[in-house]
């Protein structure tokens, strides 16, 4: 049974429930607001204590955790999720960079792990593959008007028709469906494509070569151009090209 | 030069103008005493004579205390030129050594039952050349005996004197900061050595606050930067989201860059700071062939883009003990460095073997001196838009390994090779030749 339509926000199915721990709260506001635009129903906590109370009284989907509590550390609340909400999403959001620190935090029990300062449409992104590959196991296409993606066989369509794409292609096409009708900055969609230390990355003129070809790809199969140019901002896959 | 033997020179130097004073001096004495004591003894000699002559009526009677002194009367009525002592030294041969001889002469007169005698006694005297070689000879062997036990002092003494100076140098080579641990020294019983040790002691412990204050503060700015960028980074985000006129899309979009910017720094600060603080251990045995090889793979469709020919001569199977996302890390920065650093249609070369990894490529020279690269913020080429901190990581995580990196840029080539040392030598066979790589054309 689908708790909810992938990918489709406006489905009321399609909520799932957030707790998002994090002590700053302009941060917490912001991905509340961001979350709870793509359709995700969200709740905030700013310490641990608060968390506890909200995760002995809720079922939480998916938990955002902040290593860095005031009065505590995140690290400890693992457990007590894991104790109590087998099922959630646990994803780490840290300033603390440290890679043995990201190694402890996955071995304790998180599945994934982001480090400040991220991008939304990454989180966003993320949580959906996480939540995807716990819940729904295989076989979940992901549609977007004529367009089929399916993210376990690593499979593209455009109209049935199968496109050739490469691993980084593929990447880009699905970090796009996951962040339909959004803005996507370049440095996102790059660091989304070659992970961190992006310092050392040759420049964004990769990126627009990854978007050249991946539009020559969907438009040769026979599909639409979906992806906008939004001024210097970045790049913007819509059905509503206005 | 060292300390004991700066102090036997200034010894040695000292001991000699004393030793040649000292002689000088002794050699005048010497000869000053024995012509004092000889006059005295002629000159009681000729007192004795003369009174004598006046007991006895002007008749000389020789005694063997006399020393052959000769007596002559001067004729009746005629008194002698003077009746002072005088003296001169002369040289007899003397007959029986067949050798000449230094002799004192002493005149005098004396009067005596009315009329007037002459004196004369004449007596050998050490000559002075025979006083200064007894003098010089003695001080030459009082000089090799300070020599002598000068040495051995420094070699025994000096060396048993000056342990605590030397543990205490020891000490100080050995100190890290890094590592927190202040200089420790037990008691030495010197005065002198026990300041300085306690010196050191403070001064370490006071480098190592300075040190931890400036590093925790730097750590804190660091981490305490991430949340406000995440906060900007997110409103940006949002903003964008928004309906905008293009001019603001364009204020964002450059706050949006400038934030990024800002992030990608920060976050390499902080990975710098780590290093630095010794905060990863290389604990694993890692297969440099295969990383090398997968992070090649992730690189391939840049360098493809780019119309860049990879040339590889990775040995099978190069194993070492490292830090896995350190290696990663490290290779990546290579890597990519080689791929921003070219030109259309360049080359990039990457040789791994036991002893180093190499990675050549080409492009333009670069506009600072190659010791300078691997400083902070410093960037080969001023246009780049990175924050110029890869090679100090790269640099960074090599000095945690104990691995040497070097660049050169040589024939429009820029070559970055990181040499293993003794953590590469472990699992060596036999060395592979370094092949030449060839230049790719076009």
């Amino acid at each position: 049974m689908r708790r909810w339509k992938p990918w489709n926000s406006t489905s009321p199915d399609a909520m799932m429930k957030v707790l998002i721990i994090e002590d700053n709260r302009e941060l917490s506001g912001t991905v509340q607001d961001y979350l709870q635009r793509e359709g995700y129903i969200c709740s905030v906590a700013a310490t641990c204590d608060e968390a506890s109370d909200r995760l002995a009284s809720f079922t939480y989907d998916a938990v955002l955790l902040d290593l860095m509590l005031p009065d505590g550390n995140g690290l400890s609340l693992l457990k007590d999720i894991r104790a109590r909400n087998k099922e959630a999403t646990v994803m780490i959001t840290s300033a603390k960079d440290a890679l043995d620190d990201k190694v402890h935090g996955l071995e304790s029990g998180a599945d994934d792990y982001l480090t400040k300062p991220f991008h939304l449409s990454e989180l966003h992104a993320r949580l959906r593959a996480i939540y995807r590959r716990k819940h729904l196991g295989g076989g979940n296409e992901v549609r977007f008007e004529e367009i089929a993606v399916d993210p376990d066989n690593r499979l593209a369509k455009v109209a049935d028709r199968a496109l050739d794409l490469t691993a980084k292609e593929f990447d880009l096409l699905l970090f796009f469906l996951v962040n339909k009708d959004r803005v996507l900055s370049r440095q996102s969609i790059a660091e989304h494509l070659w992970g961190d230390y992006t310092d050392t990355l040759p420049n964004f003129d990769f990126v627009y070569q990854h978007i050249k070809n991946l539009r020559r790809k969907i438009t040769a199969a026979g599909g639409q151009d979906y992806i906008t140019t939004q001024y210097g901002l970045g790049y913007r896959f819509t059905a509503d090209r206005t | 030069m060292k300390l004991s033997n700066r102090f036997t020179l200034w010894y040695v130097l000292i001991a000699t103008v004393v030793l040649l004073t000292g002689s000088g001096i002794m050699f005048y004495q010497v000869r000053h005493q024995i012509d004092v004591a000889q006059h005295a003894r002629q000159e009681r000699i000729h007192t004795s004579i003369a009174k004598r002559l006046v007991r006895d009526g002007g008749v000389y009677n020789a005694v063997p205390s006399d020393y052959g002194a000769t007596v002559q009367a001067l004729p009746l009525g005629e008194t002698p030129a003077s009746t002072e002592i005088t003296k001169e030294c002369v040289t007899d041969w003397c007959v029986e050594q067949q050798h000449e001889v230094c002799k004192l002469a002493m005149y005098s007169a004396a009067e005596a039952d009315g009329r007037w005698f002459g004196i004369s006694t004449r007596m050998s005297i050490v000559p002075s050349e025979d006083i200064l070689a007894s003098v010089a000879k003695s001080f030459v062997w009082m000089a090799v005996l300070l020599l002598v036990l000068m040495f051995v002092f420094i070699k025994l003494v000096a060396a048993r004197i000056l342990a605590p100076f030397e543990r205490t140098l020891t000490a100080i080579d050995g100190f890290d900061i890094k590592r927190g641990r202040p200089v420790q020294l037990p008691d030495t019983g010197t005065r002198e050595f026990d300041r300085l040790n306690h010196f050191v002691g403070q001064f370490t412990e006071k480098a190592i606050t300075d040190y931890r204050s400036l590093k925790e503060f730097s750590e804190n700015t660091s981490h305490e930067l991430q949340t406000p960028l995440a906060v900007i980074r997110a409103k940006l985000e949002m903003l964008m989201a928004t309906d905008l006129k293009p001019e603001q899309a364009e204020s964002i979009s450059d706050m949006h860059r400038a934030v990024e910017k800002l992030a990608r720094i920060n976050r390499s600060l902080v990975l710098l700071a780590k290093l630095e603080n010794r905060e990863f251990t290389p604990e694993k045995d890692i297969c440099l062939t295969t990383a090398v090889n997968d992070s090649l793979r992730s690189f391939a469709e840049l360098m493809e883009m780019k119309g860049i020919a990879l040339r590889t001569a990775v040995d099978p199977d190069v194993r070492m003990a490292l830090h896995p996302a350190l290696t990663d890390v490290l290779l990546s920065n290579l890597i990519s460095n080689a791929i921003r650093h070219n030109m259309d249609d360049g080359s990039i070369a990457v040789q791994l073997d036991r002893r180093s990894l190499t990675v050549t490529n080409t492009g333009r020279p670069p506009q600072c001196p190659p010791d300078q690269l691997f400083g902070r913020f410093k960037k080969g080429n001023p246009e780049c838009m990175s924050a110029g901190l890869g090679l100090s990581i790269v640099k960074q995580i090599c000095d945690l390994h104990g691995f040497a990196v070097d660049y050169n840029y040589s024939s429009e080539r820029h070559v970055l090779s990181v040499r293993f040392g003794k953590g590469g030598e472990r699992n060596t066979k036999e060395p592979r030749p370094v092949t030449e790589l060839e230049p790719v054309l076009g």
